[in-house]
Formats: C-alpha cells, structure tokens, sequence
C-alpha cells in the first residue's frame, strides 16, 4: 500500500475512542506499515511517539488518558501533514510521553488475594469450587512431576518447559481468584522464573530442578491443608515456605552452572542398590518400555513402583558416576595413528602370508599359525575401527526437536521416525554430517512436505512423514532422508535451470542429472525466502560436504509421492572400500562408493554420436565412455570395450563408463595420502598399498569425469 | 440484545477457570454459556453454533488464546465476534499484540464481577 493510502485511511479517524480496541489495533497495525514503507526521521519520531501513547493506552498506564489521546489524534494529524505536505507540526510538549520510552513496570500495587470478600464469597456460591481446583491441582502436580524426569534429560526442551511452566500459570490464576494467598504466591514465583527459562534468558540448572520440585512438594502439602477441616494445624509450616521461596528468588537470578545431559542406562541399576525396587520389577518394566519407546524411569514411574523424586535424584546420581567414571581421555590424533598402523599391520601381514617363497613351505604348522596371525589382525583392525566409531543415534536424536520446532513453526503437521539409528560412524565424520542432515530435513520439511490442508486435498494424511534411516551397506555406510511430500518438480527445476544459465534451452539432460541440479550453488525454486530453510541456500553447502567426506548423493523423487535423498558414505574416513581394477600393466582402485555396477557391453551397446564422442548403451541409457587409460596414460591390454570391462560410475552430471581391462578384486584399502606437491593432480585422490606391497592409485571419479568433459570440449 | 439472551463460548485448558469463569458469568444474568478445553474445540463449536461473545484465556497448549483470536478474525462468520482475552499481570506485554490481532478488549486474572461488567459493557451492543 502506498504511503498516501495509509495516510488517508489513519486520517479518515477509524478508531471510535479510546475503547475501541480493535480501531486501535488497526491503526497500529497501518503505522508500522508505514514504517515498512520507509519514511523520514522526523515522520518516524511521530510514528515512534503514536505508537508508545497507544501503549499505554491500551494497558491503562497512563497519567491523564483524555491528555493522551488528545495527543494521538494531533499527531496523526501532524503524520499527515508530515508525509503528504511535507510540513513538519510542531511537537508541542503535551505530545511528548512522559519518561521517554521507560518500559511498562509490573507494579503488584495491591495483592490480588486482599480482595478478602470476593474469594470468600465465591466459596461460598459454589462449594464444590475449591474441591474441583485442589482436584485438578494435584492432577497438574503430577504431570510437573514426570515432565521434570523429561526436562532433567534434556534440560534445553523448551517444549518441555512450556508443559511445566503452564500447569504452575493455571494454579496461580485459580489460587488468585481463591484467595489462597500462599498457593498463588509461590506458584507465581515459580512461574516467573519458568518464564524466563522457557525464554531463553534463564538456563535449567541442576539446583532450579531441586527447588521447582521443592515447589511442587510444598504445593501438594498446602493443597493437603486445604482439605483438612478448618482450625486443624496446616501441614506446611511457615518458615518451610519461607525458605523455599527464597531459594526461588534465587534461581530467578540465574546460576553460571549448566547441566549437562545425562545418559539413561543403568538407571535400574541404582535404584535396585538403593533398594527402591527389585530386579525382577525393572527388568519388567525395561522389556515394557522397549516395547512402548519410553524411557526406563517414565515407565517406572507409570507403573507406580518408583516416585519421580527417586527416579530424578537416580538420574543424578548416575550424572555424577559418568563424570568420575574410568574413561581414558585420548588425543585423536594418537587414535587416528593408531587405526593407521593397524591398518598397515593388515597389510604387512598379508604381504608375508602371501610371500611366494612362505607359500611354497608346506608346513603344516607354519599352515596353522599363520591362519591364527591373519585372524588376530584382523580382529585388531576391527577393534581399532570400534574405537573410532559412534552410533549415529545422538545425530539422528537432535533431528527430533528440530522437526518438531519446524513443524510448529510452519503450521505443517510432521513426524520423524528413524530406523537404524545403532548403525555406527566414523566419530571423525559425525560432526560433518550434521549440518547436511539438518539442511536436508529443514528441505524436505519447508519445499517437501505440503500444508495439511493441501495434503488432504491430495488424498494423503494430513500429517506428513519424515524418515530417516542409517545402515551399512559393503563397506559403506548409507543414510536416507526420504519425505512423502509432494517430491520435486523436474519441469520447475529445468527451468529454474535454463533461467540461472546452469542448463541451455536445447540440452537434454537425464532426469537423474537434473535432480542433481539442486545442488549448484545459487540454484532455488523458491522465490520467497521462509524462514524454515532460507533460501534454500544449504543444498550446494550439503554437496560439498558430502563431497569433502568422498561421498555422495542419490535423489529419487515422485512427483506428488514424495522424494528420498540418499547419503554414501565411506565407513570411516581413512580407509575406503574399494574395487581394484587392472588398466595395462598398471592397478588402480574406485571406490565402490561411486560404482553402480561393472559390464562388459555388448559390441552393439557401443555407440559413437557427432559432437558427443563414445558412448555405451546400459538398458537403453547412452554413457559416455571415459578410457581410463587415455586419462592416466597407460597402454592397455584391450582398446574395445567389448572385449573389455566397464564400470558405470555416477557423478553430478549423470552416469559414466569407465574403461578398464579386467577387474582383479575388492579390497579395503588404507587411503595413503601422495603428499603436498601431488595434492594438485586431478583425478586420483591418494594411494594405497595392495596386499603385494604394490601401489595402487586411488580414483577420484569426480576429477576423472571433468577432465573427459573438459578433453571433449 | 440482553445478557440473558446471548451465547457465551468460555476457552480455557483449566477446567477449574472455566468454572469460575461460567459462575461469574451467571452472576451477570449470562444463561447460555459453552466451554471448550482448547483452541480447535473451540473452533468446532463455532463452526456449528452461534456465539455472541468468546472469552479466553491466553496461555493454552496447541493453540493459544492468540491463535484462537487469528482464526476468529480471519473466518468471515465470526470476523466481528466480541472477544475478551484473559491475561494475567505478568503477560501484559503481549496485550499489545492481542490489540493487533484486534481484540475486543481483554481483562486480567484474577478479577471480580464488576471489572468483568464493566469490560463486557465496552465491547458488547447493548
């Protein structure tokens, strides 16, 4: 709207007085539209003064009501003459808030609950009034009490704080319009600092759940006292109340400590030492709670055999047994060398086993220990891999909070469920693929997953669904993000494609490559930038990070269905799996990361078009050929793919053969790198040493892909 | 139209508020007065019935008072629907965006008879 309309419109006086809150939120409202639009110092130091008499008006905070909003209406006056006439009013005192912008201050003037008469006589109108409330009280207690076993878990949940917090809000209002003066105090008090925790201003601390389950204790025994006959002695002394509301204000002040979270296992065990349970009790409830996807502790607490309190100083004390536990603090790097030598163990082992002049000795012995060495190495290489490997749980657990802060922030209704979550990973690669997963369920919930209502109109659930899963396939580990939403839109991509330059109008491009599109940097089919996923800025920062980890990814969608975004990636960043082939005289590894499959074409399958060089039909798919040994420059045994070998590679730009004379077998190799001054050459990636002693070089698929495309151009 | 002719939806997660809410009410000759536990309840009931006043409270799991009042103003039926947001002290702040969101007017917890009187007379045709 132009500024001459809003103009208008603030002038045509639609607010019909100082009580019509409404008017007052619509002129509100066409201010900062204003101000959006962009105006002049002197026009926004009126804007700024409006809306601040506005405030107060509203909030009934002001000294002379009538004065104020005499004042309002001379300034939208003058904002006209301002901004239309270029005039600037004279700002006569009276417009002038007093105190400048002083916030509103909170003034408990008067205790609600020394409105004696009103609660009293609202007993007695309705008897049943306070039976319902201390009903309905402990029914809040209680849920406080299990979601304090959630939040000590997970002490940043601000979910989980919202669902403390409201309970402890809902008493206090009740209690207020009761005159149950203490109740309302200390659940005010309690609330305030819930508040400001569920804010971010305040953190969880170790003490603050002492003290709020202080709190609901002390609730429960003034709640208790309201039951008793009146005259009887109250259970809940006074100085306890006291005290506890001192140690309330304490932590409204804030404490530096900040908790970490605890893990769960072994809980049962402490509470059998402690005698709390039996262990026939918590082996039940453990088997029930795999079974439901509960915690240990809730399920204890829910069959009624433990307290929250147990359950919670339990967890505590088991925080405290993890920080003094016999861990060894290690220097990675000493890991990471020692997985290397091990890994050259394997391989100094097998060059030895292997020796010509070893194998000709027909010892039976020499037979035996041998096969006793190569079994001790290699359970040496398994276990030193171990210790460098993590499950991939914690990573797939923090996409939980994420999907969930996303969805209530979209609107979108979305769950996510994981499997293979135990699937382990390189702890090296963990931090590196955190940022990609969050990129791609932030994509698949903001461009993937539709509105409920749009899903509805489709035929599908309204809820949306989200999985992830992780599981180790060959030597790899492979993790899928597949969405049901409404999948991608291969004709939008092309075109966004044509429109960036990345594609010309008369290319053809398979559909597989022009998913792959996505990942160019500057490239987005989204004009508006939402504030769930940005501008879609992650994807090309996902590629290089799964590029930088030599991994990949796959995408496979159905318009309307929904997609799935497949991670390869190595097991572990030192060694890879590999396939070793023979080119000429010479052996080279791919790894199997990149590798679809290997053929040997048909001679029909070997194809030569104008402008585009070799090329191999695989099911009717036309590859281009990439003859390995024109690219390393060797001379190889065959020069016809048919009599050959090729390996179907896919890379950004679509699927490619590589040429090769035979395919001697698969390893896993120890990567070696060739050093800083080979560093720059393209298409081999690093080296390794076969089970001869031999140097086999490794491929860098992506690098041989570019130097075909480049040679052909 | 009188008090004891309108219809009166009370929104609040509470079910001990809704009580008071309803008694206080009834002290002002109310008679036909609706409850619901949460926003989409309260959604539902306005789909199907006609209301003359809603009052809520703010802070309700799902969909809180502020939601409500959104849907409210934004649903052709019910665009001018006097709507009375509950508040206590300390969440006063948020009353200013209430005031955008264009409520009708809003009272804070705990209050009496009169003060309900006197905000209803505000916002209610009589």
């Amino acid at each position: 709207m132009m500024v001459k309309e809003i103009v208008e419109q603030l002038r045509n006086g639609i607010i019909a007085g100082p009580d019509d809150l409404a008017g007052i939120g619509e002129c509100i409202n066409l201010i900062e539209a204003l101000e959006n639009e962009g105006i002049d110092p002197a026009a926004a130091e009126i804007t700024k003064r409006v809306k601040e008499l506005f405030r107060r008006i509203i909030l009934e905070d002001s000294s002379d009501p009538d004065q104020d909003w005499a004042a309002v209406q001379r300034l939208i006056e003058g904002l006209g003459s301002q901004l239309l006439e270029g005039v600037t009013p004279p700002l006569v005192l009276t417009d002038l808030p007093a105190g400048g912008d002083a916030p509103l201050s909170i003034v408990d003037a008067a205790d609600p609950c020394d409105r004696q008469e009103e609660g009293e006589s609202m007993e007695i109108q309705d008897p049943e009034l306070l039976k319902d409330f201390i009903e309905e009280a402990k029914e809040h207690l209680a849920s406080i009490e299990l979601n304090m076993i959630t939040l000590e878990a997970d002490p940043g949940d601000v979910g989980v704080i919202n669902d403390i917090f409201r309970p402890f809000h809902s008493i206090k209002g009740v209690a207020g319009f009761l005159n149950l003066k203490q109740i309302h105090e200390l659940a005010h008090e309690v609330e305030n600092y819930l508040d400001q925790a569920r804010s971010g201003k305040l953190f969880i601390t170790n003490t603050a759940i002492d003290v709020v389950l202080s709190a609901v204790d002390v609730l429960k025994s003034l709640l208790m006292d309201l039951e008793r006959p009146p005259g009887s002695p109250p259970e809940t002394s006074p100085t306890q109340l006291k005290q506890l509301r001192e140690r309330v204000k304490l932590i409204q002040q804030g404490e530096v400590e900040i908790v970490a979270a605890p893990p769960v296992d072994k809980l049962g065990e402490i509470l059998v030492e402690r005698g709390v349970v039996a262990p026939e009790v918590v082996d039940a409830a453990l088997e029930q709670s795999r079974v439901s996807g509960t915690r240990l502790g809730e399920q204890l607490v829910k069959e009624g055999v433990v307290e929250p309190r147990e359950v919670g100083s339990a967890l505590r004390e088991q925080r405290q047994m993890k920080e003094n536990a016999a861990v060894v603090r290690i220097d990675t790097q000493k890991l990471d060398n020692l997985v290397d030598m091990v890994g050259e163990l394997v391989i100094a082992q097998s060059m030895v086993i292997n020796n010509p002049t070893i194998e000709m000795i027909k010892d039976q012995k020499l037979q035996k220990d041998s096969a006793q060495l190569r079994r001790i190495t290699t359970e040496l290489q398994r276990i030193s891999m171990s210790m460098r490997m993590v499950p991939i749980k914690n990573t797939f657990q923090k996409m939980i909070r994420l999907v969930r802060d996303l969805s209530k922030k979209s609107g979108k209704e979305v769950t996510l469920e994981m499997k293979g979550e135990e699937t382990e990973i390189d702890r090296n690669m963990v931090e590196e693929i955190y940022e990609p997963l969050v990129h791609m369920i932030r994509n698949a919930l903001d461009h993937g997953i539709e509105m409920p209502a749009e899903r509805v109109k489709a035929g599908k659930e309204a809820r949306g669904t989200i999985t992830l899963t992780a599981q180790q396939k060959g030597g790899n580990i492979v993790i899928e993000i597949q969405d049901d939403g409404r999948g991608l839109d291969a004709a939008k991509i092309r075109e966004k494609a044509v429109k960036v330059g990345l594609v010309a109008p008369s290319d053809t491009i398979e559909e597989g490559a022009l998913y792959q599109l996505i990942f160019e940097p500057g490239f987005s089919t989204k004009e508006v930038v939402t504030e769930v996923s940005g501008r879609g800025v992650g994807m090309d920062v996902v590629k290089k990070s799964i590029d930088r980890l030599r991994g990949k990814i796959d995408i496979a969608t159905t318009a309307g269905k929904g997609s799935v975004f497949t991670f390869k990636l190595p097991l572990t960043m030192a060694i890879i799996d590999g396939m070793v082939i023979r080119v000429g005289k010479e052996r080279y590894i791919v790894p199997t990361v990149a590798l679809t499959e290997s053929l040997r074409p048909l001679r029909e399958s070997y194809v030569t078009v104008q402008g585009q060089g070799e090329l191999i039909n695989v099911r009717n798919c036309l590859m281009p050929l990439i003859r390995l040994h024109e690219i390393f420059g060797v001379e190889p045994r065959y020069r016809d793919p048919w009599d050959a070998l090729v390996l179907v590679v896919g890379e950004n730009n679509g699927a490619f053969c590589l040429l090769a004379d035979e395919i001697v077998g698969r390893q896993e190799v120890v990567i070696k790198s060739l050093g800083e001054s080979m560093r720059q050459v393209v298409g081999v990636s690093g080296g390794a040493i076969l089970g001869d002693g031999k140097v086999a070089l490794i491929v860098d698929v992506k690098g041989v892909v570019g130097l075909h495309e480049g040679n052909r151009k | 139209m009188a008090y004891k002719d309108m219809t009166v939806l009370v929104v609040d997660d509470f079910s001990t508020m809704r009580r008071i809410v309803r008694n206080i009410l009834r002290e002002l000759d109310f008679k036909d007065i609706l409850e619901a536990d949460d926003g989409s309840s309260a959604v539902e009931i306005l789909k199907t019935q006609k209301v003359d006043l809603i009052v809520s409270d703010w802070n309700m799991p799902k969909m809180t008072g502020l939601d409500l009042l959104k849907f409210v103003r934004s649903n052709e039926p019910t665009k001018d629907l006097p709507f009375l947001m509950v508040t206590a002290e300390a969440q006063k702040e948020n009353i200013v965006e209430a005031v955008k969101a264009k409520v009708s007017n809003y009272i804070i917890k705990p209050f009496t008879a009169v003060t309900l009187s006197e905000k209803l007379a505000k916002i209610l045709p009589n």
